[in-house]
């Protein structure tokens, strides 16, 4: 028996909720801080309701955030897989971190994954700017992914199915 | 090797462990396909119709998104005191009269003009057909500089579309969804505008610059005569944007040692930040017409050589 613990509803409302808090307008100095939402989101689920995430359900999840952020069709799908392909086997591991060690993981993989999306804007001729994109992209997913392992937490127990 | 443990919600769950780590060949497939994807939608335009498909799955989340300020701007108009809704009103009757005058100078300057281009056997000036649409998203963000409208290819939106303002020109359609579609802003570095000096008459191209309040003339001799105040504005070289519409105004000439050029800072005149509603222009017919003939006669070309 596999570990699902909530509905494909909730998580597809979860999804959506996460869409629409990485689209949602922001003054321009704080969009440098904006939280990846759907990386934390999808960093929950592989660790802590393992077997749930597929790959085809990943892809389509950067799929749909590359044509709400107009980038090139792969972009986010390809730093998506590749940062599930490094937490594959190993997130069982995440429950035996303190959360000190889980907000350095975090960082570790967030900064992996803006480090993808920068190759592919300057692939695609935009000059991101790389320090302000991937450090404090980072900073700001480590010190996010407390309160985002407290709110899912709850969600989970809610709506968990029995 | 099968093993029973409590998770952290306490439920027996049960996990088959590997032995050996496995990389599953869809996460391989999917990796790959990712890639391909990129590479072919960078370089060619084959992948239009599933961005298309893919923009109509995900349109309501902008339109989820644009909705607390819809219903801001309904509280605010609901709640709004009479004695102020009075004193707008008047307002708006006074513009009114002030811009149905100056409409009435400016069809007596285009029949003079019309009757100029006639007599010079230059073609008479188009009009436009317009489209109204709303800002839906506004992604200023990284390295973009775009905003998403609520009318696409159901509308009659077209790719390479220019976008304006009450002000000036914002910018031009890049993607048109099923509902919504996607405009560069002028002041992305990847949007180029030509214009020309309405003082002197000097033609330039102003590129963007990623800020949202600057952007830059390219390639300006330090023989060039502009200073700080002039108007900028289109100048219809490549078909892009109609001739005529306000881009920006001259904020700032510097003239750097050592270089050719001369460096002039532009200041846009259209609310990029602050638009709401906006205008579409569509091509004339005759102006469709006229293109299309010339896509073709190149076509032929083509095959010739």
């Amino acid at each position: 028996m596999n570990g699902y613990h909530i509905k494909y509803l909730h998580l597809g409302l979860m999804v959506i909720t996460a869409m629409i808090l990485s689209i949602l307008p922001l003054p321009p100095m704080l969009q440098w801080v904006r939280p990846s939402w759907i990386l934390l989101l999808l960093l929950y689920l592989q660790s802590f309701n393992t077997g749930m995430l597929r790959v085809s359900f990943i892809f389509l999840c950067g799929l749909c955030l590359d044509v709400l952020q107009f980038c090139y069709l792969g972009e986010h799908a390809l730093a998506l897989l590749v940062i599930y392909l490094i937490m594959k086997n190993r997130e069982r591991r995440v429950y035996f971190f303190s959360l000190l060690q889980q907000m350095i993981g975090v960082a570790v993989l967030s900064s992996l994954y803006h480090t993808i999306l920068v190759l592919c804007d300057y692939f695609s001729g935009y000059n991101t700017h790389f320090l302000y994109t991937v450090i404090g992209g980072s900073i700001v997913n480590a010190l996010v992914w407390p309160w985002i392992c407290f709110i899912l937490d709850k969600f989970c127990m809610t709506y968990r199915k029995n | 090797m099968i093993s029973n443990q409590k998770n952290k919600y306490n439920y027996n769950i049960s996990y088959n462990y590997i032995t050996k780590e496995s990389l599953p060949l869809s996460l391989i497939a999917g990796i790959l396909l990712s890639i391909i994807l990129i590479f072919v939608d960078a370089y060619t335009l084959k992948l239009s119709k599933l961005r298309e498909f893919a923009s109509l799955v995900v349109s309501p989340i902008p339109l989820v998104v644009n909705y607390p300020e819809r219903i801001k701007v309904w509280f605010g108009t609901i709640f709004k005191a009479k004695q102020n809704l009075d004193d707008e009103n008047q307002r708006l009757r006074k513009q009114i009269l002030l811009l149905q005058i100056q409409l009435q100078r400016w069809h007596a300057l285009q029949r003079e003009n019309n009757q100029l281009r006639a007599s010079l056997a230059s073609a008479a000036a188009q009009k436009n057909r317009l489209i109204a649409a709303d800002v839906l998203d506004v992604d200023i963000g990284r390295a973009r500089q775009l905003i998403i409208l609520n009318k696409g290819s159901h509308d009659g939106v077209t790719v390479g579309q220019p976008v304006l303002d009450a002000q000036g020109v914002m910018g031009q359609v890049i993607d048109v969804g099923f509902l919504t579609s996607t405009v560069l802003l002028i002041t992305d570095t990847k949007c180029a505008v030509p214009v020309q000096n309405a003082r002197t008459g000097e033609r330039a191209i102003v590129v963007g610059t990623n800020h949202s309040s600057e952007l830059t003339l390219l390639h300006l001799p330090k023989t060039s005569t502009i200073q700080p105040g002039d108007l900028l504005l289109t100048s219809g070289l490549g078909r892009l944007y109609p001739a005529g519409y306000p881009v920006g105004k001259v904020a700032e000439v510097l003239t750097p040692q050592g270089e050719a050029f001369i460096r002039v800072k532009v200041r846009p005149i259209a609310g990029l930040n602050t638009a709401q509603f906006v205008l579409l222009l569509g091509e004339p017919q005759q102006e469709k017409d006229i293109l299309a003939e010339i896509k073709q006669r190149y076509l032929m070309v083509d095959k010739l050589s």
